[in-house]
């Protein structure tokens, strides 16, 4: 039999430095040609998904042995990009496919996670091929001890806890008319970290590295206890990200967080990058909404993940992914390794999240009740480290909270808190807008209506309607076949 | 189906339930939901415009909408649950009846109390199996970040004290909704996803659910819920369309239905959560990053895989043809046959590549200019896409 198979590796090549271990899926889905009509998928040989690694080191390639025969070769990075290629095994061959992003083709700052693939189409790349220095109005700061520069509500509080980020935006909104311009910054004990700001070749965009010197003690028990927070405050306002740090990782890169920052259009947008040699790519396509993705990716490194749950944060966000796309059984390992998640880190508010969500699907008198203890718990743990754990948390107190007056004022509070939330990041993080101004109703004199002025919803949104008669009178490279309408 | 426009006698005024098309037979079926909100009376332009007004009137959901109802009734297929029925709600400038197979019918406004009584039929529809699936799809007016989303139905007026009682608020709504035996879930949610200022006062409401949310909404049914939202675009990005056309949520939508999502892995042509949400990645990319500098992306969230649809024929999906070094492929003509019918498309100076949609199968395409061949290629079209060099 296995003269009728041959060897094929496989790896990806895009932009960035570092290398990754469990990178792309790639799936070789086998083909067959049918004179009649055209080529099939040959349903005699499995799919195979392999997950290549990033890298440019041929040395670093993914193996697997592939029945001979056609086989399409597709694979979607972070970015959304598709990269896709076409061969055919031949028996007891060697068959090397590197599938190339476009970044590494031609565009140095293009990263396979996408943002600045997004952003730098609308800046002048080309023009400014040399690093620039750091621009100056960007500060970073991180610690452990948020630090508001309000004029009038000078506070530090725990930016992990929910109580205290209640009373700063509770107090935040009802001063509102003072605290236009106030922000956050971090202070106290930076567990170790550095911050580098860098400039990238695009003048709007800046790189900020947080890494360390040296490899400390790890205490996983503690982790969530103190939590690390990063601010970055520009122009229009701040960002504040929960890093998810301690994180165990085991490359010899110094840098541990890379985010791009970025300063258009009356916004602060960011992307962090996880530098991490295994798990860096979950991350990304978690934070692409390519849960599937990371799924694949998650189906060939489950155990390297849990079982000796070496990394307590990567078993979260794994967690989270596996939650996410699979029922759960009581017969699957996962669940139970979700329970160890939640009772061996008593810190780590995600795991009692993740074990609440699984009781809750269950579902049962027993389970739900279990749940909303765990729920309980979890609050008390503090934000969790995942965005996802803050939407699951909320759909979890909703859902176990009806007869609980208590739940019901915390559910208020975290809704509350979770709108200040960039929910579309993988890792918590907070949007501390400049100029936030008022209800939209109430319109205080000098002042526009909040969601132009503040939030910069209104005229945003308007200002993309306008962009829909733009794009009307363009013309279309790419034409639109309309669906028949009948109507 | 002809352009006639139905006079008002002939006119069917929807029911209650805001069914325009209803299939009867035994099983499990499918029951799609589908509300476009476009005119918004209270809104900038609107005839009860609203000095507090912060937001225009949307020319694409009307259009949207009655695309989507059309290709559900038309052409969707599920053997495992078939199309039981389909409930628009449009709002409008000018009221436009929607036709169906069986006659004209007039469409009820998207304002709140009706769009939440539509919901109830919906649900009751939805109870009746496990086995049966619920489709959800909104095209209009949105605020939030992910579940914490309000969408905005037309009665919305920004005056009011109590505006967001004419909102849905998706994430409670999403929630409610499982209880509903239908197991299976989808919600495509075509709408901005910017966070308002009202909503960031702690404890604001964000709009109104007409399901309520229980405890344990599985506690009689053997199934677990799978609930896939679909957005059209990333946290905080606008969603886009093109003025009085089908949103861009809409046209990938139907593009890779038709075909670019479409996998023959176990026979036959389908398509699934997985492959819908790539396929749709791709389409809205290309057509919004030329013209906006975060192109679109549409955003899956949390499900388990299930097939969505069977195609009843064979794919449509793209091939994209391309000279060397940026060469233009015009001027001149390309020659190729879709079912051995010759045809030819001529080529502008200035057009580097060639998108052309194409049934499944294979291709020789000939690249003429003053009779003369310039450049050829074989190549099959086959989904997602397909890209080919012409020498």
């Amino acid at each position: 039999m296995r003269n009728r198979q041959g060897k094929v590796l496989v790896r990806v090549e895009t932009s960035g430095d570092t290398a990754i271990k469990y990178g792309v899926p790639v799936q070789f889905r086998p083909t067959l040609e049918d004179p009649e009509s055209g080529r099939r998928t040959d349903q005699s040989r499995p799919r195979i998904t392999v997950i290549a690694p990033i890298s440019v080191d041929p040395r670093d390639s993914a193996s697997a042995r592939l029945k001979v025969g056609d086989y399409d070769v597709e694979a979607t990075l972070p970015s959304g990009e598709t990269l896709i290629d076409e061969i055919t095994i031949k028996p007891n061959e060697e068959h090397d496919i590197i599938l190339r992003g476009i970044a590494k083709l031609d565009r140095p700052d293009f990263t396979f996670t996408g943002f600045s693939s997004r952003s730098l189409r609308s800046l002048d790349f080309g023009k400014h091929l040399s690093y620039r220095p750091s621009s100056p109005d960007l500060t970073v700061t991180i610690g452990v001890v948020a630090e508001s520069q309000s004029a009038n509500i000078p506070q530090s509080f725990n930016p992990a806890s929910w109580d205290d980020w209640y009373d700063y935006f509770l107090d935040r909104y009802e001063n509102r008319e003072k605290n236009v311009n106030s922000t956050i910054s971090l202070s106290g004990d930076s567990l170790g970290l550095s911050v580098i700001t860098e400039g990238t070749v695009f003048s709007s965009s800046q790189r900020i590295k947080i890494s360390q010197e040296s490899r400390p003690y790890i205490d996983r028990t503690a982790i969530g206890g103190k939590r690390l927070c990063a601010s970055i405050t520009g122009e229009f306002g701040s960002r504040i990200i929960s890093l998810p740090w301690p994180w165990d990782w085991n490359h010899s890169e110094r840098a541990l967080f890379e985010i791009i920052v970025q300063q258009d259009k009356n916004q602060l947008k960011f992307t962090p990058n996880l530098i991490d040699g295994r798990w860096g790519s979950l991350l990304s396509y978690m934070n692409s909404g390519r849960i599937h993705l990371a799924a694949e990716i998650l189906k060939q490194a489950e155990e390297a993940l849990f079982e000796k749950m070496e990394n307590p944060l990567a078993a979260a966000m794994g967690g989270y992914i596996l939650m996410s796309t699979q029922e759960g059984e009581d017969s699957d390992d996962w669940p139970r390794w979700l329970n160890n998640l939640a009772e061996r880190f008593p810190n780590l508010p995600d795991g009692a999240i993740l074990r609440a969500r699984w009781l809750v699907r269950k579902g049962g008198r027993e389970n739900i009740a279990e749940a909303h203890e765990l729920i309980y718990e979890s609050i008390s743990r503090g934000i969790p480290f995942f965005t996802t754990g803050v939407i699951w948390l909320v759909d979890c107190l909703e859902q176990t909270s009806i007869d609980c007056p208590i739940c019901i004022e915390m559910l208020k509070k975290i809704r509350g808190v979770a709108r200040s939330m960039d929910l579309s990041q993988a890792f918590t993080s907070f949007t501390i807008i400049q100029k936030r101004g008022h209800g939209s109703s109430y319109t205080p004199e000098g002042y526009k209506p909040n969601s132009s002025i503040a939030l910069k919803i209104s005229s945003n949104t308007t200002q993309f309607l306008s962009r829909q008669e733009v794009f009307t009178d363009l013309n279309i490279k790419h034409p639109l076949v309309l669906p028949l309408l009948r109507n | 189906m002809s352009e006639q426009t139905p006079r008002d006698e002939e006119l069917e005024p929807v029911g209650p339930d805001c069914v325009v098309y209803s299939e009867e037979g035994e099983g499990p079926r499918t029951h799609v939901l589908i509300v476009g909100v476009g005119h918004y009376p209270y809104f900038i332009d609107g005839p009860r415009e609203s000095p507090g007004a912060e937001l225009s009137q949307l020319t694409s959901p009307s259009p949207s909408a009655r695309a989507l109802a059309n290709w559900f009734i038309d052409e969707y297929r599920y053997p495992p649950a078939p199309l039981g029925s389909v409930a628009l709600l449009v709002s409008e400038e000018i009221p436009t009846p929607f036709l169906t197979p069986s006659g004209a019918r007039q469409l009820l406004d998207p304002d709140y109390n009706n769009f939440s009584v539509s919901v109830e039929h919906w649900f009751d529809r939805g109870n009746t199996d496990e086995n049966n699936r619920l489709i959800f799809m909104f095209c209009g007016h949105g605020y939030g970040f992910a579940q914490e989303s309000s969408l905005l139905m037309s009665d919305f007026d920004f005056s009011r004290q109590a505006r967001w009682d004419s909102a849905l608020d998706l994430g409670k709504f999403v929630l409610g909704m499982a209880k509903c035996a239908a197991a299976e879930q989808l919600y495509f949610i075509d709408a901005c996803r910017r966070p308002h200022g009202d909503l960031v006062s702690p404890g604001a409401v964000a709009g109104r659910t007409p399901i309520h949310v229980i405890a344990d909404p599985r506690a009689n049914y053997q199934s677990k819920v799978n609930t896939p939202l679909f957005f059209a675009t990333g946290n905080d990005e606008p969603a886009l369309s093109r003025a009085n056309n089908v949103s861009i949520f809409t046209t990938a939508f139907l593009k890779a239905m038709r075909g670019m999502a479409a996998r023959d892995d176990s026979g036959e042509w389908s398509v699934n959560n997985y492959s819908l949400l790539e396929a749709m990645a791709h389409i809205s990319d290309r057509l919004t990053n030329e013209f906006f500098s975060n192109p679109q992306q549409p955003q899956g969230g949390q499900a388990r895989a299930f097939v969505l649809h069977c195609l009843p024929k064979d794919p449509i999906s793209p091939v994209y043809l391309y000279r060397d070094g940026g060469t233009p492929c015009g001027p001149g003509d390309l020659h190729y046959s879709v079912g051995g019918k010759p045809l030819s498309r001529s080529c502008t100076h200035d057009e580097i590549e060639i998108e052309l949609e194409l049934p499944f199968g294979k291709y020789d395409f000939t690249l003429v200019h003053n009779g003369s061949r310039i450049a050829s290629v074989k190549q099959e079209a086959r989904p997602t896409w397909k890209r080919a060099r012409l020498l």
